[in-house]
């Protein structure tokens, strides 16, 4: 293929592919998903496109940032069978982009992507690197990004909450969509009557594991939902809130990766300690007054579980906004 | 009382309270295919975690064997290949009462298990003349109540024979058991594609101004079986298609597609709008009943690339049956909405293929400008794929390319085969859940019960009264011939099997 993609000759590659796995299947697909990545080999996205493979059919375009050489474009199907014995493929385009990083720019791709249908942009790079979402405006549907990637969570977030209002292309935060079993299992822990009682009388919330991100997002959800005053500190530096006349301490410790293994421990202002961990068995158990036999089922999201429960949506998360919307 | 402000915004999957579920009639066929497959899948799925499934059947069977059993019921289809470490964490939750439905120490024993948890549920997997030893003896062990939880039961179809034992059996229910306490199944209204009825109706702007006797000639409903009655004789005999689909399954349909729009999801919201449905259903009397209905019976013939038997020549039929295995209906209801459109419904066994469908028919242009159009006139049809094929469809007319203005109508196609690709869950899996987290939307409520069989039995005793002999169809047909004069009568065509 020529060094320049020719959207018409790469569609007749992808119809020849297509037509080698099945020749008279129709095909339906319901998004265009445009992925931009450093690592070439990059396990989530790997993980992430093995995961949909299979359930949603969708137009996958990789962007190989920094790929050397020249820029180039190559194609490629994945389709298969299910019990039903109907095709579900992935066509898949990967722009190689060269020293010229021509394959980088939206208009290199752009004519690639299957009209009429949602263009999904997911971040996969540094995002120190461009900004993101307003580099899509216009041209992308949603943006994913993923906070992790970030070596310093706080300052990240400081920045790109300013920014977030402004915004015209709605984002998704892969950090945040994690988090989601947690948020739940936490809202689940408390809601006993008599555990709503101790929610609202916390002086002390400790994170064990997970990473920055994640944990700055859960100590932000925790502040507005319980309309906690004060200003947020880097990681590492416990948070010195306030509700009424009662001080709240957060604090984060052993950080890691938040699949590895998590506990939560709470204290009350009446010395009461509950905490809240992962049993690693599939399930999240706790321990403390009033929570004798409590168990949940507790899953974590991989990056794959994450793409499709995002790709299903068509706004930001509200929840999200929240947070982002009173940071400080 | 403290609120929990951390629940806001949060969207969460269905996930039950810890629950313990009794199947009365475990030893069944409808535990074996159905219910254990959907519990050990809700389990599978994270779905369900802390639970007990207890079996209470006649059978001497124990614990063990039903654990056993159950492995059985795990061990073939996709199943197979579940780790067994799974299985087995699975099947200990499994235990099992041996008693007849009548004695009142088995629910004493079924007591000391239940009891030891908060929320129960008591699934009617039972031939209905079980159903009152059942509740009655629930009452009186006091397993109809849970002051911590909740006590619901899951009762199957059929349910009655017509108005008055549908109406006997909700006061036998009604006797021990709240409304709210009671979960009416019909497994169809539980498939993806029949809920789909809701969201392409009010999700989508374009159809709820055409959905209208202005724009809508008519419409059809076709569930046909390329099977016979096979080894169900004996339960076909004491019920026939009009009882056996049309109450309940078609009639689920029927509502979703008619019903005004309703306010909100609410369960109660949706189940007034389809009694609404229901009770404007034109009323068919008895001396009308043959010129809005036909009943037709399957004779010998060629079905699936087979001979195939007449349903006379089936095992537990009576050689001198008048039990009707088709049934076609030519409806209407008395709204402003749907004034003067006809529905048809059309639904049988052994008939030329399996298909289950809705086809909703636009009316024409008010003027015909394309002389070469198809004579039938080549109305916009919208139809909904129930099975197999689940999906949608619509057809347009388009130009042939070529010199002449040639008009042909063609196919807009959506296949949900094609688009997701994750298997759709059981229909019992989706109401089972539903049971579990207290959503009755998809089950069917006393009054809605009652409207049908109102509607239904009328035809039942105008049957009963008409002497003539029942239309033969061969097997592997579309029916028979006479149910094309009820479409005939107004200008329509049954649409192709």
């Amino acid at each position: 293929m020529n060094r320049y993609a020719d959207p018409v000759a790469v569609e007749a590659e992808l119809r020849k592919n297509l037509q080698e796995f099945s020749p008279n299947e129709a095909r339906t697909n319901l998004f265009n998903l445009v992925v931009y990545t450093e690592n070439h080999d990059d396990s989530r996205l790997l993980e992430a496109l093995n995961y949909l493979h299979g359930k949603r059919p969708a137009r996958v375009i990789v962007v190989k940032r920094n790929a050397g050489g020249e820029t180039r474009t190559d194609v490629n199907a994945r389709c298969v069978t299910d019990v039903n014995d109907k095709v579900l493929c992935i066509q898949e385009i990967v722009i190689s982009s060269g020293e010229d990083h021509a394959g980088e720019s939206p208009e290199f791709w752009t004519p690639l992507v299957i009209r009429d249908i949602p263009v999904f942009v997911w971040w996969l790079s540094p995002l120190k690197d461009a900004p993101v979402p307003e580099l899509f405006d216009g041209i992308a549907d949603r943006c994913f990004i993923d906070s992790r990637n970030t070596p310093d969570p706080h300052s990240f977030y400081s920045e790109y909450a300013k920014r977030f209002s402004t915004f015209n292309t709605p984002v998704s935060d892969f950090s945040w969509v994690r988090l989601g079993p947690l948020l739940k299992l936490t809202a689940n822990f408390f809601n006993a009557p008599d555990m709503r009682e101790k929610l609202h009388d916390l002086i002390s919330v400790q994170f064990v594991g997970g990473h920055r991100s994640e944990v700055e997002l859960y100590f932000h959800w925790l502040k507005t939902r319980l309309e906690w005053e004060g200003k947020s500190s880097p990681l590492g530096h416990p948070w010195a809130l306030q509700v009424g006349n009662r001080k709240v301490k957060l604090s984060h410790t052993k950080p890691g990766v938040l699949e590895n293994g998590f506990e939560l421990v709470f204290q009350t202002a009446k010395g009461e300690q509950l905490k809240l961990r992962d049993s690693k068995e599939g399930f999240a158990v706790a321990e403390g007054i009033g929570t004798s036999n409590y168990t949940a089922v507790f899953r974590y999201l991989s990056t794959g579980n994450a793409l499709v429960t995002e790709v299903d949506k068509n706004a930001t998360d509200r929840l999200y906004q929240d947070v982002l919307g009173v940071w400080n | 009382m403290f609120s929990n402000p951390l629940l806001d915004g949060l969207q969460f999957a269905k996930e039950p309270a810890p629950f313990v579920i009794t199947i009365f009639g475990a030893t069944g066929d409808l535990t074996r295919k159905k219910l254990v497959p959907a519990l050990f899948s809700l389990f599978l799925k994270g779905n369900i975690s802390q639970f007990q499934v207890v079996g209470f059947a006649r059978r001497p069977w124990t614990k063990e064997s039903f654990q056993a059993e159950a492995a059985s019921m795990l061990a073939v289809g996709h199943y197979a290949h579940v780790p067994e470490a799974q299985k087995k964490a699975f099947l200990e939750k499994l235990d099992f009462v041996s008693s007849t439905f009548d004695d009142p120490d088995g629910y004493a024993r079924l007591a000391k298990v239940v009891n030891a948890w908060d929320n129960k549920v008591y699934y009617m997997s039972t031939p209905p003349d079980d159903y009152e030893n059942i509740v009655r003896n629930l009452g009186a062990s006091g397993l109809n109540k849970s002051p911590s939880g909740y006590s619901r039961v899951i009762v199957e179809k059929p349910f009655g024979r017509d108005l008055a034992t549908a109406r006997e059996l909700n006061d036998i229910l009604s006797s021990q058991l709240e409304e709210s306490q009671i979960y009416r199944i019909d497994h169809y209204i539980g498939k993806e594609t029949v809920q789909n009825i809701l969201v392409l109706r009010f999700a989508n702007g374009i159809f709820e101004p055409l959905w209208n006797n202005r724009y809508i000639d008519n419409i059809q409903i076709t569930v046909s079986e390329a099977i016979g009655v096979g080894t169900r004789g004996n339960y076909y005999e004491k019920s026939g298609t009009l009882r056996d689909m049309v109450q309940n399954h078609i009639f689920q349909i029927m509502t979703l597609l008619l019903m005004e729009p309703p306010n909100d999801l609410s369960p109660d919201t949706i189940r007034t709008e389809k009694v609404k449905v229901l009770r404007s259903l034109r009323p068919i009397t008895h001396k009308d009943v043959n010129k809005y209905t036909v009943r037709g019976q399957y004779s010998a013939g060629i079905s699936q690339g087979k001979t195939a038997k007449g349903y006379l020549q089936e095992d537990g039929v009576s050689p001198t049956s008048k039990t009707e295995t088709f049934v076609a209906l030519k409806l209407f209801l008395d709204t402003w909405r749907w004034e003067g459109v006809p529905v048809f419904i059309r639904v049988g066994k052994s008939m030329a293929r399996r298909m289950s469908e809705v086809a909703v028919t636009f009316k024409q242009p008010p003027l015909q400008i394309f002389k070469n159009q198809a004579s039938d006139g080549g109305n916009n049809q919208l139809v909904i794929h129930i099975q197999p094929d689940e999906g949608v469809s619509f057809s347009i007319n388009a130009k042939i390319p070529g010199y002449l203005t040639q008009v042909r109508p063609v196919n807009m196609d959506f296949a949900y085969g094609n688009t997701f690709g994750e298997a759709t869950p059981e229909a019992y899996e989706r109401l089972i859940l539903d049971c579990l987290v207290g959503d009755s939307t998809l089950y069917t409520r006393r009054d809605e019960i009652e409207a049908s069989w109102t509607f239904i039995t009328r035809i039942l005793q105008g049957w009963a009264d008409d002497p003539s002999p029942l239309p033969q169809y061969k097997a592997g047909s579309a029916g028979p011939e006479e149910a094309k004069e009820l479409t005939s009568s107004v200008g329509v065509k049954w649409r192709k099997l």
